[in-house]
């Protein structure tokens, strides 16, 4: 099966609605949840490289996208830096704590590292929302979080920072699929699927988890910032468990370990979220509820079901063109 | 450069009461083909994975061409030129023949893999996989899924990731098992001609094909090395006969 050509037949419909959706006239309601779709697809892709890649379940994933907040927050309110260096401070950060969480998490696998993960990051929520009250505002969180500043363009504007947003979404999914297909993606991919192996052909196993969880915790960090500039506000909300635990839900339902799945699942979680939401207050039990069947009777995900459908009909197609010639 | 490549000083690894291996000494000439045989449960796979760095939780110590790598772990193991097949398959099943081929390859050319897309890198590589593919009979397949292949074939498959690094040692568990009938002489040939010019341990219980490879063969039972010799003289071995030879033929 040819995985990349299925990217691509994808890829491509999603980037025409991107780059048209500015021209539609569509309201600023509609262009702040495309913008925040991208931003959680940029989060979910960044998990995705421990979740899918790995095939490790981290419960940790919001201290990186909280900490890119408050990175940003920071560095642009109190340190008067400009808006990029806000932006390379918080992917500095999410890299960081992901570099400190390592050496406790990955000494250990299966559900103890998820309840490592989830240990630290709710230790650091306590302590955002408490002890360090001074810098994180606490449960108030940190208003005022800045928009980028690009030569007099006021990204204050949505459709600005649409496309502020999507350009950055842009060149992380480029950096992804080149991961994906580069050596060191290859040795991740090979370390999911028969870690021994891996290991016993040489590879330090423990050192190339460790590169990928840094690289996950950075791109969170990113993704975090870009929230934070959004909604122009943190709070520690951003580093409780229930946001780790909604882009786990959101990966699993678009299809982990795949290029388009995590960006999809965000798409139909958030689309979801605000339809049922507009309609009754028990929405996300609703949602819990069709998470629940989607992973009963699509296991792979939206798009991995997609993916080995079309799989399935390629092999067919060959079968039948090989039985004619 | 000692002409002694692996070496075992009293290694004991215990389950609980068990002890899977009793106090082994043994030195394992460079160059040579050894035999390991014994009954199911001798401690053969154990002592593969004492000296492959599997098993670190052993008393005694280890030397590989001299140096002590009691506590190297595998992956360096593997750098020292230790290279290992196990009992049960273990091939990046779902990544096709070439890829599988491929990751082995990154290994014996960089220590550092690159984070792009490294087309002059790639054709470093291309040589050595084309190489292997012939080797190990696997050219007609190499676009094949690795876990669709048929149980012979993957060994195959693992037999060449086993050998892409070049390893002076080969440790090979039970290469033969779930071989199909047809392919039993094949494999065997291609065991052979693999294990010219190095170190290599074999477990395998196809009697005709382990007295054939080896030059020297080492009978374990009970986790004890119990006899070391020639294929001829260990066919004849009372004590062996006993404990093996004559339970595999009742
Ligand atoms: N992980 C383990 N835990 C407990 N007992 C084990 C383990 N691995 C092996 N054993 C025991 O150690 C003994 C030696 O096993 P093994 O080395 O696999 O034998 P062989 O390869 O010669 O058949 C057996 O009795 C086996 O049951
Ligand atoms: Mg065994």
């Amino acid at each position: 099966m040819n995985a990349s050509r299925f990217d691509l037949w994808l890829g491509l419909p999603l980037a025409a609605i991107a780059l048209l959706l500015p021209f539609t006239g569509p309201s600023d309601f509609m262009l702040n949840l495309a913008t925040l779709v991208m931003i959680w697809a940029v989060f979910a892709i960044g998990f995705d490289f421990v979740f899918g890649l790995l095939g490790m379940v981290s419960f940790g994933h919001a201290s990186f996208l909280g900490l890119g907040g408050y990175a940003l927050a920071l560095a642009t309110q109190m340190w008067g830096l400009p808006f990029c260096a806000g932006v390379s401070l918080a992917i500095v950060a999410g890299a960081l704590c992901a570099w400190l969480f390592s050496f406790f998490a990955l000494r250990v696998s299966g559900i103890f590292f998820a309840l490592v993960t989830l240990a630290l990051s709710q230790l650091l929520y306590i302590l955002a929302d408490s002890k360090l009250r001074a810098w994180t505002g606490g449960a108030d969180g940190l208003p005022g979080v800045a928009r980028p500043g690009l030569g007099g363009i006021d990204f204050f504007d949505s459709t600005l920072f649409y496309w502020y947003v999507l350009a950055v979404f842009a060149l992380v999914m480029a950096a992804v699929v080149v991961l994906r297909r580069s050596p060191f993606g290859r040795v991740i991919a090979g370390i999911r699927q028969n870690e021994t192996r891996a290991e016993q052909l040489g590879f330090d196993v423990h050192r190339y988890k460790q590169i990928t969880f840094i690289v996950s915790g950075g791109i969170s960090g990113l993704a975090g910032a870009l929230l934070a500039s959004l909604l122009m506000y943190v709070n520690p909300q951003m580093l409780h468990w229930t946001t780790s635990g909604d882009v786990i839900i959101m990966t699993l339902l678009g299809g982990a370990g795949t290029l388009w799945g995590p960006v999809i699942g965000v798409l139909a979680f958030e689309v979801l979220k605000e339809w049922l939401s507009g309609w009754t207050q028990y929405w996300y039990g609703i949602l819990g509820l069709i998470f629940i069947l989607a992973t009963l009777f699509f296991p792979k995900g939206i798009v991995g079901e997609l993916q080995e459908r079309y799989g399935q009909w390629r092999d067919k197609a060959a079968r039948r063109d090989g039985r004619i010639s | 450069m000692s002409d002694i490549a692996l070496k075992c000083d009293g290694v004991t690894v215990s389950y609980g009461a068990l002890n899977a291996i009793d106090d082994v000494s043994h030195s394992f000439a460079q160059g040579r083909i050894y035999g390991l045989i014994g009954p199911n449960g001798a401690g053969k796979t154990t002592l593969l994975n004492v000296l492959a760095g599997r098993q670190m939780r052993h008393r005694g110590s280890i030397h590989c061409f001299g140096a002590d790598i009691t506590r190297t772990p595998p992956h360096e193991r593997a750098h020292l030129g230790i290279g290992r097949s196990f009992q049960i398959t273990k091939i990046f099943a779902e990544m096709t023949v070439l890829d599988n081929l491929r990751i082995a390859a990154q290994i014996k050319h960089s220590r550092f893999q690159p984070f792009w897309i490294a087309p002059r890198y790639e054709r470093r590589l291309a040589g050595d996989i084309d190489a292997m593919l012939e080797l190990t009979g696997l050219s007609a397949r190499r676009d094949d899924i690795a876990g669709t292949l048929s149980y012979g074939l993957q060994r195959a498959l693992e037999l060449g990731i086993t050998l892409m690094p070049d390893p002076r040692i080969l440790l090979l568990d039970e290469p033969l098992a779930g071989v199909g009938q047809h392919e039993i002489a094949s494999s065997t040939r291609l065991i052979k001609a693999v294990s010219a010019g190095r170190t290599v341990l074999l477990i395998e219980h196809n009697m005709d094909a382990i007295m054939s490879l080896s030059e020297e063969i080492v009978v374990m039972s009970n986790g004890r090395v119990i006899a070391v010799g020639a294929p001829e003289q260990i066919r004849n071995d009372a004590t062996v006969r006993s404990v093996y030879l004559g339970e595999e033929e009742s």
